[in-house]
């Protein structure tokens, strides 16, 4: 087994120059940026050209392009992403003031899609083309072809407007004290609309997934020796079926994590949800280019760790990978 | 070893599996997709929502921008069928217009899709070695990109047009489609090899874009299919945060004015709404059932 | 349909199928995998069950164990007499109790007809515990011995590794282990030596043999290759196109096989023996068991062909006792008493 390590060190290894093309990228889409910096960061014809020189110079605007590019690695390695146009605060203290929201949000939808996207894609490929199967199919279809935010704001006109059993926007009702139990009580009650709605999507996309890759673990060989071997029918599902349907998908499974933040941002925007999602979408509409591209930057980061993360599980689940490398 | 079994397996009864399906001509695909009523009912919405959207100019009895100050806000009616919204523009005279601009963005965007996909996918196949390891490298990373909020960020840097909405989009998508472009490249590189070698090893380059690039067509198609109504919906998306397609009246964006009216007139989110998703279902019905049809799946 | 009742199914019988029929529901139509099929093995006894791939040999094995490929697929007619009962009709509770403890199966692939994800003491252990409910000390017990029941050498790294640490021998010796845990008195061996290396083969072929005598284990022996036969089997059943042709005592089998097919395939066997370049093999195709053709399901591929053969099926007047006998209208009937 000692070639776990090695392979963790690849992995790790293959994400370095990942990163450093992601900083490139970043580093250009600054300079392609339409508009002028400095006069995006005063406003325009605020102060004189004089001033706007020596702001330039002070930011070092005038130096060479690849003094700048070190300048700005250095920065992002120091965990500077710049100060936002609007708020007039670090990037790096925004975004992060941002992150627990959509991690609730995200993570919540994640475990619970993941949950029942994998029972339905079971349930439907034991039976295959029966009705559970023909049903269960169907609502996956429908779960990843209706738009989400369509979905949220008419869950959100039927259930908040019209029967007002649940919150319409926010992620918690003010004037509560943080971490108090009527707190969680009320981030729970606002929980319910967005995860309901981003999880139908994700869940139809696993279920659907998982019915494919269940089926072909059925189709087994391993599947006969069990049968021949006389184990009952939910020992030979449980124990053989399902494991080796999810090895597998494991590899998407674990990439929808750095996916999920497309259905956050529509799904924030449509519940008003304060995270990450929201912060960009606001960022777009204001031109905040140091939010967006820090936004980027750590989006960027996110998938790369995430596909480095799967990996690493999907080393740790297969016992076949650990000892041919 | 006395091996008698020579004689092809009839059965493959070894694993209970019906005998291994050749690649099946479009008449044959067609017979199988039949037997599913509800990718026949999907195929007829979807062919209806097309004539809709060719049509739209013939359709539409107002004009998708006309403000019309006299007919704000109102409810379903005989004069608009869908009502109107709070600049008194006509809700079924717009969405029919966004499904025209639905349709082009997500058709286009699967075209880019389709051949940068054939492409990459064919030079990683072809090529093998190297340039495979790393096309496939990138293939993969771009697959876990979240499309849609990378747009979101990489639009405004760009400025908003069809045309960069359209190259995001399908610039993002091609991954699956060079996928299996690759894997049909290496199945039938070996045999296609094989017999050029015979012959004339000169002729390979020309064998392999004519024989194995033709037949890859059936598998672009389909995972072309698959990936339009996913392209739609990101657009709407955009659309909805205001960065997508720039023409005044798309679906998206009569979703996110009408988002502005929550409450207030249910049938300007409803109506465009359902023509969305009536287009991304029956598009993913269809894109699923031809792909069962053609790759011979369950 | 003579021939159900022409099984003598004494107390010495471990096992005695009759009739044997089973379709299989495809997207094409339905497959008559197994028309009428019939064989009897005794304990302590190898029978060998020939023919080419899709002859319905593997078909027959599943048919009896009722692990069909698929739920539509159907053993239609016919009865499998093991230990007082016919397994045909047990419930599907009561037949899982005779699976893997009382008669039990290994296979051609190891590799693939292995948990992947499971190591072998577990996927052993699973097996003692589903039919002996064994547990703590006394099942790692029993799993050991299973192993050395095998003849595995080096048993505690064998049960700790994963099917893919293992040489393609040590994972069929695996496979055995497990068919072997609940000692049972029936062994099925579907084309167990195909994916081996020949010194391989023949240590596998000898630990099967050595089973069979010692345990007073019975035997059925599946497979293609007549060399494996002649090395370790009793007595042959040749099947054809879903039918049993043929069968005999393995020495009168190889000495003079009676059916135009099993001599074309002794003459195959030959012809590689002799390290001749060519081999003669049996012009033609099976037929197709969607529509099985009528009469002799052999007379296209047959140099004998005659006019009764297209007209009536010899394999109706196939003798299922122990008295050899061959499915074709060129062999004597010596005793004239059938049809």
């Amino acid at each position: 087994m000692s070639t776990v390590p090695r392979i963790v060190g690849t992995r790790l290894l293959q994400a370095v120059p990942l990163l450093i093309a992601t900083v490139v990228v970043n580093f250009a889409i600054i300079h392609l940026a339409p508009g002028d910096p400095v006069t995006m960061m005063v406003g325009e014809g605020a102060v004189s050209a004089d001033q706007m020189e020596a702001l330039r110079e002070s930011l070092g605007l005038n130096n060479p392009l690849h003094i700048q590019f070190l300048d700005y690695l250095t920065s992002v390695l120091q965990g500077d992403l710049g100060t936002s146009y609007v708020y007039h605060q670090p990037v790096s203290e925004i975004i992060a003031s941002r992150i627990p929201a959509t991690l609730l949000l995200m993570g919540s939808t994640y475990l619970l899609s993941t949950f029942l996207g994998l029972l339905f894609g079971i349930v439907a490929a034991l039976r295959p083309s029966s009705l559970q199967d023909r049903v269960l199919m169907t609502i996956a279809i429908l779960g990843y072809s209706v738009p989400t935010f369509w979905l949220g704001f008419i869950a959100l006109m039927i259930f908040a407007v019209e029967l007002g059993w649940l919150p319409i926007s926010g992620m918690v009702e003010s004037g509560l004290e943080p971490g108090s139990w009527e707190y969680w009580k009320s981030v729970l009650h606002h929980l319910v609309l967005p995860v309901a709605v981003l999880s139908l999507f994700y869940t139809g996309l696993i279920a659907r997934l998982m019915r494919t890759s269940m089926l072909n673990s059925l189709r087994g060989d391993f599947i006969v020796t069990a049968r021949a071997m006389g184990l009952s029918n939910w020992r030979i599902v449980l124990r053989h079926a399902v494991p080796n349907a999810i090895t597998p998908i494991v590899t998407v499974l674990g990439l929808q994590i750095g996916l999920m933040l497309s259905g956050a941002v529509l799904t924030e925007t449509v519940f008003g949800w304060p995270g990450l999602g929201v912060l960009t979408v606001q960022a777009v509409a204001q031109r905040d280019y140091p939010l967006l591209l820090g936004m980027f930057l750590l989006t960027s980061v996110m998938v790369i760790i995430a596909n480095v993360l799967t990996d690493l599980v999907y080393l740790a689940i297969n016992p076949r990978l650990r000892s041919n490398g | 070893m006395a091996d008698i079994s020579r004689v092809a397996d009839p059965l493959a009864m070894s694993k209970g599996e019906e005998p291994m399906q050749t690649v099946p001509h479009w008449r044959e695909a067609w017979v199988h997709f039949r037997h599913s009523r509800i990718a026949v009912l999907a195929l007829g919405v979807l062919l209806l929502l097309g004539f809709a959207a060719l049509l739209a100019p013939w359709l539409a009895p107002y004009s998708p921008t006309e403000v019309s100050v006299m007919d704000v806000l109102q409810s379903p009616n005989a004069l608009h069928w869908w009502g109107t919204d709070d600049l008194g523009r006509d809700v079924y005279s717009g969405a029919l217009y966004g499904l025209r601009i639905s349709m082009a963005v997500g058709l286009m965007a699967g075209l880019v899709a389709a051949i940068l996909g054939t492409i990459i996918g064919a030079l990683a196949g072809f090529l093998g070695g190297w340039v495979d390891a790393l096309l496939m490298r990138i293939t993969d990373f771009i697959l876990t990109i979240p499309v849609l909020f990378l747009a979101l960020v990489l639009i405004p840097v760009f400025g908003s047009s069809r045309l960069i909405v359209i190259f995001v989009i399908g610039g993002l998508a091609w991954p699956s489609i060079a996928r299996l472009v690759r894997a049909e490249f290496l199945k039938l590189r070996s045999e296609a090899f094989v017999e050029a070698a015979r012959g004339y090893g000169a002729r390979r380059f020309k064998l392999i874009f004519s024989e194995i690039l033709p037949n890859t067509f059936d598998l672009v198609l389909v995972s072309t299919a698959l990936q339009v109504p996913a392209a739609i919906l990101i657009e709407a998306g955009l659309s909805f945060l205001g960065v997508g397609d720039p023409e005044p009246r798309s679906l998206g964006l009569m979703l996110k004015d009408a988002y502005g009216l929550l409450g207030l007139a249910w049938w300007s989110a409803v109506f465009p709404g359902l023509v969305l998703s009536a287009l991304a279902i029956s598009l993913n019905l269809v894109a699923d059932a031809f792909n069962d049809a053609v790759r011979g799946h369950e | 349909m003579n021939s159900l009742t022409a099984i003598s199914a004494g107390p010495e019988t471990l096992l005695s199928v009759a009739g044997l029929s089973t379709e299989l529901r495809t997207r094409k139509g339905t497959v008559h995998a197994l028309h009428n099929v019939g064989f009897t093995v005794r304990p302590g006894e190898a029978i060998a069950i020939v023919g080419e791939s899709g002859c319905g040999k593997s078909m027959t094995a599943r048919s009896i164990m009722r692990v069909l490929p698929r739920p539509i697929d159907k053993v239609t007619s016919g009865h499998v007499r093991f230990g007082g009962t016919d397994l045909l009709t047990l419930s599907e509770a009561a037949m899982r109790r005779i699976r893997g403890a009382r008669i039990a199966m290994i296979f051609q692939d190891p590799m693939s007809h292995l948990d992947p994800l499971m190591r072998i003491g577990d996927q052993i252990s699973e097996v003692l515990h589903a039919h002996k409910k064994l547990s703590g000390e006394v099942l790692q017990n029993a799993v050991r011995d299973a192993l050395a029941a095998a003849q595995i050498p080096d048993i505690e790294r064998v049960a700790g590794s994963y099917p893919h640490q293992l040489s393609g021998g040590l994972r069929q010796r695996a496979l055995i282990a497990m068919a072997l845990a609940c000692d049972p008195q029936l062994l099925i061996a579907d084309e167990p030596t195909t994916a081996l290396d020949v010194t391989t083969q023949k240590q596998i072929l000898q630990l099967l043999r050595q089973l069979v005598t010692e345990r007073q284990m019975g035997l059925v022996l599946i497979t293609h290759d007549l060399g494996v036969v002649a090395n370790i089997c009793d007595r042959v059943y040749v099947m054809y196109a879903g039918q049993v042709i043929e069968h005999a005592d393995v020495h009168d089998f190889f000495d003079r096989p009676q059916h135009p097919y099993s001599q074309g395939l002794l003459a195959s066997l030959k012809s590689l023996s002799e390290g001749s370049e060519r081999l003669s093999s049996i012009p033609g195709a099976v037929p197709n068991l969607l529509a099985p053709p009528s009469g002799c399901r052999f007379r296209a591929r047959c140099g004998y062909a005659m006019d009764i053969c297209a007209a009536q099926d010899p394999a109706q007047r196939l003798r299922h006792d122990n008295h050899r006998d061959a499915a074709c209208w060129l062999v004597e009937d010596k005793e004239g008493t059938n049809v």
